[in-house]
């Protein structure tokens, strides 16, 4: 409008694009800057100048800071939708306001000045960033010679910027990460003379940075390592190439530390040396343990040559399928050939050495291989003619190497089952013996039983070790045979008997305990083995010999007294001396006859009657003419009954000879006898009829022959003790006799005469 | 030696074997001693030791026909009566509470027999 006013003066600023247009079109009249034709010439100058830059220019003017600028201005404001232009500039960059007043304010005090890396937030890709800038800014003065406004002239340095920062930060990691693998890190002019101080070397090698300088860093080589360290040095420095150097360096402690040198010539653009930078890594704990490694393989080298187990190292073989086929010795020690007998092997395979050996070798090798696990196993070799105990273990899965650590024990085989079958062959004994077996502690603490033990009294192992045993043993005879034990280790014995009990039957059976100390070196008891063994048989024998001698002194104290009461009444009855001599061994042998038929008999025997019958009567009649016996055979006597039933037969038949029918030639005597049973008891009887005939009898009324001894006998002596009855007369041609007596219960089976 | 005399001594004897038991009969007879028996039998014995009002002494077989006349011996003791043993058996086989009983082992006299019966009677 205010233009208008002046129809022929051309339209300002010329130009038909951006701020040109803008600035001739803005309504500047509502503005601290007044309508756009009254500005001053110097004002109009300074935005000429700047629409006509390429350069990002912008102008305050006056104490308002009103704001003009030039298109490329507008890049900066493009995302805040902002319309700066005529607006102050305070008002539009209110956020940056800390940053720029200070300046505008110098810049209307007329001063100017050059600012670097200038950060301004700025509106981009959507968001605010940080901007860089190179600023200047210069004061601009009015017709009248004062400041009336500032000139800023902008060169964005936001890429720069942040390549510098980048480049930083990753040099920064770089020495980082060297100086953590680094132990020292370092510089040399391009002689190879150190010139400048490394902080990391001193602290590294304890030197100062006077003894680092120059050559000076040679002395803290180990002076073994020291002329191969500048051999080497100076073969690079020559070549011109890398340094790869391994020596012993000095310790701050004082000791060597083992260290790898890396080093390099840094070139210049020409390709000329620059410097040499070089950094040295820490390698002691590789090289001790290095050093450690070859001292133990040093160490079971010489194990492996010298040990007495066998010791292969074989490389296992697949046949075209890949199927474990065969082995090949790598290595063996000299026991090796101890063990196997086999000719030098390594470099050969198995089927080559042995023909045709063992196949269980190849498929045990090939088996660790595949599992990867050791295998402890016995096996034999039967072209070696032995049997080994191995430990194969996997080597080399790789390699296909298998390790075998062995023993040939084949004679300690032999020994063990030779051993073996000797203990086997004691343990028959011993369970096959009727003695109980056993072994004890001190004080009768057992610690095993053989299976006798058990099967007689029932007790199981575990119930019969200890004292258990002893509750098999009859209590009245604990006593005893803890007595035994509590005197054992003194007299250096046992010997005692008592009663166990047997299972089958509870009955409680004589055993004999008996055993010897086991000692040890020092003659000290370690262990007591002995014997239980049944002796209840033998008791029993011995008791009934004990009995079998007191009825034998019985019988024969009787048998003297009835003896010395024969020779008393044969004295008594007899005329003379030669008489008595006659008769008195005619009865002694009568006796001894019963005494002959008494000794033949065993236990249960009895003489039988026709036996004593015919015995006696044919030692009296010399044989059994006229004599008739009619009587069953077996009938048997008590043992207590046929020495007196003898002597009355005895004094019977001695009369029949004398004056009876055995003395007569028409004499007959017949014998009967027979068995029945009597009384209420049913016991059975023996009754015999003694009958004599064709005996011319002396008169009647005179005395009869013979003596009164014999009718005695049998009238008194027979009751009294045989419970016999018995009947003695003189019939008309001849004695008569009838006697009774109970016999034994049992006849002799299937005897009838 | 009249304190010893058997006269008028009622005297049980068992004794299994005839002759030695007649004999016995006979001295003790001579002696005017009162036989009682003799008997052969433990049965006997046992009857005779119980029924018997006056005994003043017993001869006892200690083997009668296989059976041990201990239990008559114990009829005795209980009765007070004095007796000896005659024995073929070696002094220990006796049972302790005979230990005291006199014995005479056989063979032996008749005389012997009646002299020791003769000193259990009166006490020696």
């Amino acid at each position: 409008m205010v233009a208008q006013d002046r129809k022929d003066v051309p339209p300002w600023p010329r130009g038909e694009t951006g701020m040109a247009v803008r600035i001739r079109d803005r309504a500047w009249t509502e503005t601290p800057l007044g309508a756009i034709g009254h500005w001053p010439q110097s004002l109009k100058t300074v935005v000429d100048l700047m629409l006509a830059s390429s350069s990002m220019m912008s102008l305050v003017w006056g104490e308002e800071a009103i704001h003009l600028y030039n298109d490329r201005f507008t890049e900066l404001l493009r995302e805040h939708h902002v319309d700066a232009l005529g607006q102050s500039a305070f008002q539009t960059f209110a956020r940056s306001r800390d940053i720029f007043a200070a300046d505008i304010a110098a810049g209307m005090a007329g001063k100017s000045a050059r600012l670097q890396a200038q950060r301004y937030p700025v509106q981009r890709n959507g968001r605010l960033e940080y901007a860089w800038f190179d600023v200047d800014y210069a004061p601009v003065r009015d017709e009248a010679g004062r400041v009336a406004g500032v000139l800023w002239t902008l060169r964005e340095t936001t890429a720069q910027v942040l390549a510098e920062r980048t480049l930083r930060e990753s040099e920064a990691r770089h020495r980082l990460l060297i100086g953590s693998w680094a132990q020292a890190v370092w510089e040399t002019d391009p002689d190879g003379v150190v010139v400048t101080d490394s902080p990391s070397w001193r602290a590294y090698t304890g030197q100062t940075e006077t003894e680092w300088l120059g050559y000076g860093w040679l002395d803290a080589i180990h002076p073994d390592d020291r002329a191969y360290a500048e051999r080497q040095w100076r073969e690079a420095m020559t070549i011109r190439g890398l340094v790869d150097a391994e020596f012993r360096l000095r310790a701050p402690d004082g000791g060597w530390r083992w260290t790898n040198v890396r080093a390099g010539p840094v070139l210049d653009a020409e390709g000329h040396i620059e410097k040499w930078a070089g950094i040295n890594i820490d390698i002691d704990a590789r090289k001790r343990a290095e050093t450690a490694l070859r001292d133990s393989e040093a160490k079971y080298r010489a194990l492996f040559e010298s040990m007495d187990e066998a010791y292969a190292v074989v490389e296992v073989l697949r046949d075209d399928h890949g199927r474990w086929a065969d082995f090949r010795f790598v290595e063996v020690n000299p026991a090796f050939l101890q063990h196997t007998g086999m000719p030098w092997p390594v470099g050969q395979t198995v089927t080559e050495l042995l023909g045709t050996p063992n196949p269980h070798w190849t498929k045990l090798y090939g088996q660790v291989l595949d599992t990867g696990r050791s295998i402890r196993v016995e096996e034999s070799e039967p072209t070696l003619d032995r049997l080994f105990d191995l430990n194969i273990f996997p080597l080399d899965t790789g390699l296909h190497h298998v390790a075998v650590l062995f023993t040939n024990i084949t004679e300690r085989r032999r020994i063990e089952e030779r051993v073996r079958a000797s203990e086997a062959w004691l343990h028959l004994l011993v369970e096959g013996i009727p003695q109980l077996v056993w072994r004890s502690a001190e004080r009768g603490q057992w610690s095993w039983a053989s299976s006798q033990w058990q099967a007689f009294t029932g007790q199981s192992l575990t119930a019969s070790i200890g004292r258990g045993w002893l509750d098999a043993v009859c209590s009245d005879d604990h006593d005893a045979v803890l007595r035994a034990w509590d005197g054992a280790s003194l007299s250096g014995r046992i010997d005692v008997e008592f009663r166990v009990r047997r299972a089958s039957d509870g009955a409680y059976v004589w055993h004999h305990m008996r055993a010897m100390p086991v000692r040890d070196d020092a003659r000290r008891i370690v262990e007591w083995l002995g014997t239980t063994t049944d002796v209840q048989q033998l008791k029993e024998l011995q008791e009934r010999q004990s009995i079998l001698v007191d009825e034998l002194q019985h019988r024969t104290r009787n048998l003297i007294g009835v003896v010395r009461s024969m020779a008393d009444k044969t004295a008594r009855s007899s005329g003379d001396l030669s008489d008595f001599r006659l008769r008195f061994r005619d009865r002694l042998e009568s006796l001894v006859r019963v005494q002959g038929l008494l000794s033949r008999l065993h236990d249960v025997d009895r003489v039988m009657f026709d036996d004593l019958i015919r015995t006696e009567l044919s030692a009296i009649n010399g044989g059994l003419d006229h004599v008739t016996l009619t009587g069953p055979t077996g009938v048997r006597l008590r043992s207590s009954t046929v020495q007196t039933l003898a002597m009355a037969l005895h004094e019977l038949a001695t009369n029949a000879v004398k004056y009876g029918a055995l003395g007569q030639a028409t004499g007959h005597l017949a014998v009967t006898w027979s068995l029945e049973p009597m009384g209420d008891d049913g016991q059975p009887w023996l009754h015999i009829d003694w009958r004599e005939s064709g005996v011319a009898m002396p008169p009647a009324g005179s005395a009869p022959k013979g003596t009164g001894q014999g009718r005695e006998l049998i009238e008194r002596a027979l009751p009294y003790q045989l419970r016999a009855r018995t009947s003695y007369q003189h019939g008309p041609d001849g004695v008569l006799c009838a006697i009774s007596l109970p016999v034994s219960a049992s006849k002799e089976v299937g005897a009838h005469g | 030696m009249a304190e010893r005399t058997l006269s008028g001594c009622h005297i049980l004897v068992a004794e299994d074997e005839f002759l030695i038991a007649d004999d016995l009969r006979i001295e003790l007879g001579e002696a005017d001693a009162v036989v009682l028996g003799p008997v052969g039998t433990l049965r006997e014995a046992l009857e005779m030791a119980r029924s018997e009002r006056r005994i003043d002494g017993a001869i006892l077989d200690v083997n009668l026909g296989g059976d041990l006349a201990y239990p008559v011996a114990d009829i005795l003791i209980e009765r007070g009566i004095p007796l000896i043993f005659t024995t073929g058996y070696e002094g220990g086989a006796l049972p302790t509470r005979f230990a005291t009983v006199a014995r005479c082992e056989k063979p032996t006299t008749i005389t012997r027999i009646a002299q020791a019966i003769g000193r259990v009677i009166h006490r020696e």
